[in-house]
C-alpha cells in the first residue's frame, strides 16, 4: 500500500504546484488591486486544498502553517477582515513561507523558520486588520478540537506528531484513567432519537448496531413512545434503547457513535454505580421486535483486501482536458473532464504523427496526381493533419504559467534596487510544449534580473536622458515556424560595450587586440566566466550568470540571442523549438541538393528574362520586378555551393519571399521540386543551431532536405559572410 | 562517465583509425551502420561531414579522424558509422573499421602515454586486450585507446578569431 | 453484493486516497471532482451513500447536499461531508442543508469505516 500512497501523494504535490500557482496569481492580483470576491475566494481554495492534502499524508508542518494562513484567508473571504495592502503585503510573505513548506515536504529543501510569519498572520488576525510594527509575541489560542497545529507554535522544538491517526481523545482516556478508582465498571447508555433522527437519511439502528460491534448489548428497549399502527408515520423515531457497553471501551468510543446524531436526541453516557450484576431483562424488553437481519459486516473486520493500483505509476503526469460529454438529461451542464497522462505515452503519440505525415509524403512521392485521387489520399493526409494538430495540443500548453511569477519579481527587484520598473506582457496564450515552460523558468528570472539590474538605469539618469522616470520590460511569446521566440526587452541604456569588452579581457576571455563585431562583444556576456561571482539573489536562488541561462536554453535546443542599441534598450531572445512541427514548403535544389523553403513567406515565383536581374555597385544583385528593384541572394553563394558551376539567371528561378528584417527579396535556386507538408525535425537536438537553417526534415525516401530560414537568409550580405554557423 | 559493473569490468567496442585502434564504451553505443553518405550542412568546421537519417532522427555525421586533427579517413567497404549516445546527444562517428567488442577490466586500465593527438584529453586510458580466436582485428596483443567520448562533443565554441 | 459511495472532492490526490482506503474497506468506490459532476454522477451510480467536501469550484459541498436531497428519491441516501473545516456553524448549515453526518479530516480509517457503518445500512 505504500507504493501506492507515494504515487498518491506524487500526484498530491503536483496539485501543490498547481495550487501554488494560482495562490500566486491571486495575490499578485491583489496587490496590484483586484480585490473581487472570485480573486480571494480562488486564493483561500488553493490554500485550504494544500492544507487538506497535507494533513491526510502528514506532513505536520506544513499543515499547521496552511491552516494559519487559510484562517486569515478565511476572515478575508467573508469580508470580516479587509485585503488593506497591508494584510496583502503579509500575505504575500505568507506565501513564501507556504511555498517553502511544501518543497520541504517534498523533501527539496529545509523546513523553514516559520515563527514569526505564524505571529504575523495571528496578530492581524487578534486585531481583525493590518499588523501593528511589532508583530505581537501571541499566545495561539487553544483548539478546543485538539488540532495539532497549535502544539508547533508553543513548543516548536517538541517532536510533530504526525497527522490525523491519533485519537483526538487522549486527554478522555487520562481522565478516565484518573476516575477509575477500584475494578472498572461497564458504561450504560441510554439512548433516544428525536423524532428527525430518521431524516436525511439518518437510521439511529444502525447506531445501535455500532454499539454492539463495540461489545454492547441491548439490555431494555423503551416502546413508550410507540403509537398505534395507524398512527405510525414511518419516518419518525418512536424507540428508546439502553444498552451496556463493556468497561474496557474508550468512552470516546461510545460518544463517537452519536457523532451525527439529530440534535434533541438524548443520549446518556455513564458507568454504572451499583455493583456489576446482570441487568434485570424488562419484560417488555422481549416483546419489542428485535432489530432487522444485520446485512453481512463490511470486510472491515477482516484483513483489507489487497488494493490494486490505481494509476500507473509515472512520476510526471500532465492534465490534459477532454471535451465535455454530454449529462444524464435534465440536469446541470456537464463539467469539462480532465485526465491525467503520461507525459512518455504522449512523446510516443507525437513520434507516431510524425512518422504518419512521412509516410504520407513517401505516398505523395510515388503515386501519380492520378492515383492519388483514386486512393483519395487528400482526405488521409487532412485527417493526418488534424491528428498531429490535436497531439500537438495536448503537450502544449500557454506559456502564460512561465510568466506569471514575473510581476511579483518585479515589484520585489523594484524595491530592492529602488529602480521603478512597469511590465508589458503579450503572447501569454502562446502555446509552448510542458517540458520548455518547466525549463525556461530560471533562464527568465535571470533575465529580468539583468534587465532591471544592468538594463534600466536610475531614475535620475532617466530623466536626464529624457526618459520617462520609469523603465519598461516587455515580455513577450511568439510562434514562427518551427521555433518559439521569448523576448526580454528594457528600454534602458543598452550594453554597455565598452566596458564589457575590457572586462572580457580582464578575464582572458578574449585577447587584448581582438577585432569584435558588436554583436560578438554582446555575446561576450554569456562566456562562461564572464559575471563575477554575482551575489546569490533571493530571486533567482542561485549564484548564476548569463552563461548558465544561455547553457540552460541550449540544453533545451535553443539559443541565446542579444540585440542591443545603445542609451535605447537590449533585448535578449531565447529562441526555442517546438518538439514536433509541421511545415508546408517548396522543395528547391541547390546544386542538386534539396532544400526545403517555407511557403508561408512566398509571394510568387519568377523565372528571369535576361537580363532582369542586374548586378548593382559592389556584389549585390537586383531584379526588376513591375518597376522595383528587389535584392537577389544567391543561395548556392550563401551555402557555398555549385562555386564552379554559376548558373545564368535565366536558367535559374528567383522565389520572391517577404520577410520581416529585409522587406520583399528574392531568392535564386536552380530548380524547384515541388510542394508538401514536412516534419520539421530539429538540427539543434543533436548538433547546434546553424544560421540560415530553421532545422531539417526527412524526405520521403528517407534523405535530408535543410530547411532555410528565411530572415536569416536575407539579411545584409556583410552578417553572412561572417561564416553561417551562429 | 566510465560505468563498469560490479566486478570491476565493462565491454568495450574496439575499432581501428589510421594506424591506431581506439576503443569506446559499449554503454554508448546505439548501433553501428554502414558508410552511407550524409547530407552536407553549410558553415560548420571540416571534420562535421553532415548530418544522416538515423530512423527518423536528424544525426550528425562526424570525420572522427579530422576530429583528433589528422587527415580525413578514407571511405571504403569496411567503414563504419558509430552511433554513440553522448550526454543525451546522438552523433555518428565515422571510423576506418570496427574490430571487436572485449570485455576488459577496469584495473587493467593504464594512463595514456603521448600519442599524436590533437587534443590529448579526449584519450581516457590505454588497455590491453588479447583478441579473440577469428576476431577482426590484428592477431596477438594490441594495445587500445580508450576515447573519452564525451570530450569528443561537438559542442560550439565561440569562433572569436576575425 | 457490496455497497457503493459515491465520493466528491476537487482535489484528485484526496479522491484517490479516499478510493484506496475505502476499496480496502470493501466498498465500491465512484468519484466526482465537483458538486456539478457529483449531481450528474448520483443519477448514474445510485449510491448508497454520498461522501462529499464542502470547498469546490462552482459547486460547493452545501449546494450539492441541497439539490440531491431536493430529489425525492434521494431523500433517504445517506449523505456525509468530509472536509477540513470543523465550524459549529459549518456543521450546522451542513445539517440544515441535508447532510446526515460530518467527518473531520484527516481522516482516520477506521474512524471513517466505523463513521460510515453508522449511516449505511
Amino acid at each position: 500500500m505504500s507504493e501506492e500512497l507515494d504515487d498518491i501523494q506524487a500526484i498530491f504535490f503536483e496539485e501543490c504546484t498547481e495550487g501554488l500557482a494560482t495562490a500566486e496569481a491571486g495575490l499578485s492580483a491583489m496587490d496590484a488591486g483586484d480585490v473581487s470576491p472570485g480573486t480571494i475566494a480562488g486564493v483561500f481554495r488553493a490554500v485550504h486544498s494544500i492544507k487538506g492534502g497535507a494533513g491526510a499524508f502528514g506532513h505536520a508542518a506544513l499543515t499547521a502553517f496552511a491552516h494559519r494562513f487559510e484562517n486569515l484567508l478565511d476572515e478575508v473571504r467573508a469580508d470580516r477582515i479587509k485585503p488593506t495592502p497591508g494584510v496583502t503585503r503579509v500575505m504575500l510573505a505568507a506565501f513564501d513561507v507556504l511555498s517553502d513548506h511544501v518543497a520541504a515536504a517534498q523533501g527539496t529543501a529545509p523546513v523553514p523558520a516559520d515563527a514569526q510569519m505564524l505571529d504575523a498572520l495571528e496578530a492581524i488576525l487578534k486585531a481583525g486588520g493590518a499588523p501593528d510594527a511589532a508583530p505581537a509575541a501571541a499566545e495561539p489560542e487553544p483548539d478546543p478540537f485538539g488540532f495539532e497545529p497549535v502544539a508547533v507554535a508553543i513548543d516548536p522544538l517538541e517532536e510533530l506528531d504526525p497527522f490525523g491517526f491519533e485519537p483526538v481523545g487522549v486527554a478522555l482516556e487520562e481522565l478516565d484513567a484518573a476516575e477509575d478508582a477500584g475494578a472498572p465498571r461497564p458504561w450504560t447508555v441510554t439512548f433516544v432519537p428525536s423524532d428527525a433522527a430518521l431524516a436525511h437519511g439518518g437510521e439511529p439502528v444502525l447506531i445501535v448496531r455500532e454499539l454492539e460491534l463495540l461489545g454492547g448489548e441491548v439490555t431494555a428497549v423503551d416502546l413508550s413512545g410507540l403509537p398505534p399502527l395507524r398512527d405510525l408515520e414511518p419516518e419518525h423515531s418512536y424507540f428508546g434503547w439502553t444498552l451496556s457497553v463493556p468497561d474496557n471501551v474508550d468512552e470516546t468510543a461510545i460518544s463517537d457513535c452519536f457523532d451525527f446524531l439529530a440534535p434533541s436526541s438524548i443520549v446518556e453516557i455513564a458507568r454504572e454505580a451499583a455493583p456489576a450484576t446482570d441487568l434485570p431483562p424488562v419484560d417488555w424488553a422481549t416483546a419489542a421486535p428485535p432489530p432487522p437481519e444485520p446485512p453481512a459486516l463490511p470486510a472491515a473486520s477482516a484483513a483489507p483486501r489487497p488494493v490494486p493500483p490505481v494509476l500507473d505509476p509515472a512520476p510526471q503526469a500532465a492534465v490534459v482536458a477532454q471535451p465535455p460529454r454530454a449529462a444524464s438529461p435534465g440536469n446541470a451542464e456537464p463539467a469539462a473532464q480532465t485526465i491525467r497522462v503520461d507525459l512518455v505515452k504522449l512523446d510516443m503519440l507525437l513520434n507516431l504523427v510524425g512518422e504518419l505525415v512521412i509516410r504520407g509524403s513517401i505516398l505523395a512521392d510515388r503515386l501519380s496526381p492520378k492515383d492519388q485521387e483514386r486512393v483519395e489520399l487528400p482526405q488521409l493526409s487532412r485527417l493526418t493533419r488534424e491528428i498531429q494538430d490535436t497531439v500537438m495540443s495536448l503537450r502544449a500548453q500557454p506559456i502564460k504559467q512561465a510568466f506569471s511569477r514575473v510581476p511579483r519579481m518585479l515589484r520585489d527587484l523594484s524595491v530592492e534596487t529602488g529602480k521603478q520598473v512597469v511590465l508589458e506582457t503579450s503572447g501569454e496564450t502562446t502555446e509552448v510544449d510542458k517540458g520548455v515552460i518547466e525549463k525556461i523558468g530560471d533562464p527568465l528570472t535571470h533575465m529580468i534580473r539583468n534587465a532591471v539590474d544592468h538594463g534600466i538605469e536610475s531614475v535620475e539618469r532617466r530623466l536626464a536622458a529624457g526618459k520617462p522616470a520609469e523603465g519598461t520590460i516587455r515580455l513577450s511569446a511568439e510562434q514562427k515556424g518551427a521555433r518559439i521566440f521569448v523576448r526580454v526587452a528594457d528600454d534602458g541604456g543598452g550594453i554597455d560595450r565598452a566596458r564589457v569588452r575590457g572586462k572580457a579581457v580582464e578575464k582572458g576571455i578574449i585577447p587584448a587586440d581582438a577585432v569584435l563585431t558588436d554583436e560578438e562583444i554582446d555575446q561576450l556576456i554569456c562566456a562562461p566566466g564572464f559575471s563575477t561571482a554575482e551575489t546569490i539573489s533571493n530571486i533567482s536562488g542561485r549564484g548564476v550568470g548569463m552563461d548558465v541561462v544561455r547553457s540552460n536554453v541550449e540544453a533545451l535546443g535553443g539559443r541565446v540571442e542579444i540585440s542591443s542599441v545603445p542609451g535605447r534598450g537590449t533585448t535578449f531572445t531565447m529562441v526555442l523549438p517546438l518538439t514536433l512541427a509541421i511545415l508546408e514548403g517548396m522543395i528547391v535544389r541547390l546544386s542538386g541538393q534539396r532544400f526545403v523553403l517555407p511557403l508561408a513567406n512566398v509571394i510568387e515565383t519568377v523565372q528571369p528574362e535576361p537580363g532582369q536581374v542586374k548586378p548593382t555597385t559592389t556584389t549585390g544583385e537586383v531584379i526588376e520586378l513591375r518597376g522595383n528593384y528587389l535584392p537577389v541572394r544567391r543561395l548556392n553563394d550563401t551555402f557555398g555551393l555549385g562555386a564552379n558551376d554559376r548558373q545564368r539567371p535565366e536558367d535559374s528561378l528567383v522565389i520572391i519571399v517577404e520577410s520581416e528584417g529585409a522587406g520583399l527579396v528574392g531568392l535564386m535556386v536552380d530548380t524547384i521540386d515541388d510542394r508538401r507538408e514536412v516534419v520539421i525535425k530539429s538540427l539543434d537536438q543533436n548538433l547546434y543551431p546553424i544560421r540560415g537553417l530553421g532545422g531539417a526534415t526527412i524526405l520521403g525516401d528517407g534523405s535530408i532536405a535543410l530547411i532555410l530560414d528565411i530572415e536569416a537568409l536575407v539579411a545584409p550580405a556583410s552578417r553572412i559572410q561572417k561564416g553561417l554557423a551562429a | 562517465m566510465i560505468t563498469g559493473n560490479e566486478l570491476g569490468e565493462r565491454k568495450i567496442v574496439t575499432f581501428s583509425l589510421g594506424q591506431q585502434i581506439f576503443g569506446i564504451e559499449m554503454a554508448a553505443l546505439i548501433e553501428i551502420r554502414e558508410w552511407d553518405e550524409p547530407t552536407p550542412l553549410p558553415g560548420v568546421p571540416p571534420y562535421i561531414k553532415g548530418v544522416t537519417n538515423l530512423r527518423g532522427t536528424v544525426v550528425p555525421v562526424v570525420g572522427l579522424a579530422e576530429r583528433l586533427g589528422w587527415a580525413a579517413s578514407p571511405v571504403h567497404a569496411r567503414s563504419c558509422i558509430l552511433v554513440v549516445n553522448l550526454a543525451g546527444k546522438q552523433a555518428g562517428f565515422l571510423v576506418d573499421e570496427v574490430a571487436d567488442i572485449v570485455l576488459i577490466k577496469d584495473s587493467d586500465i593504464r594512463p595514456a602515454p603521448d600519442v599524436e593527438i590533437g587534443e590529448a584529453a579526449v584519450i581516457k586510458g590505454l588497455v590491453k586486450t588479447a583478441t579473440r580466436e577469428g576476431g577482426s582485428g590484428p592477431a596477438g596483443d594490441i594495445m587500445v585507446l580508450l576515447l573519452d567520448l564525451e570530450a569528443l562533443g561537438i559542442t560550439r565554441t565561440l569562433d572569436l578569431a576575425a | 453484493m457490496s455497497k457503493t459511495i459515491l465520493t466528491v472532492d476537487d482535489s484528485a490526490s484526496m479522491r484517490m486516497l479516499l478510493k484506496a482506503s475505502l476499496t480496502a474497506q470493501g466498498y465500491t468506490i465512484e468519484t466526482a471532482n465537483d458538486g456539478r459532476h457529483g449531481l450528474a454522477r448520483m443519477d448514474e451510480v445510485k449510491p448508497d451513500l454520498l461522501i462529499t467536501d464542502i470547498n469546490m469550484p462552482e459547486m460547493d459541498g452545501f449546494e450539492l447536499i441541497e439539490a440531491v436531497r431536493a430529489r425525492h428519491e434521494y431523500r433517504g441516501t445517506p449523505i456525509l461531508v468530509l472536509s477540513t473545516e470543523f465550524s459549529d456553524e459549518k456543521k450546522a448549515r451542513a445539517r440544515s442543508a441535508g447532510a446526515t453526518g460530518w467527518i473531520t479530516k484527516p481522516f482516520d480509517a477506521t474512524k471513517l469505516g466505523s463513521a460510515i457503518r453508522r449511516v449505511c445500512p
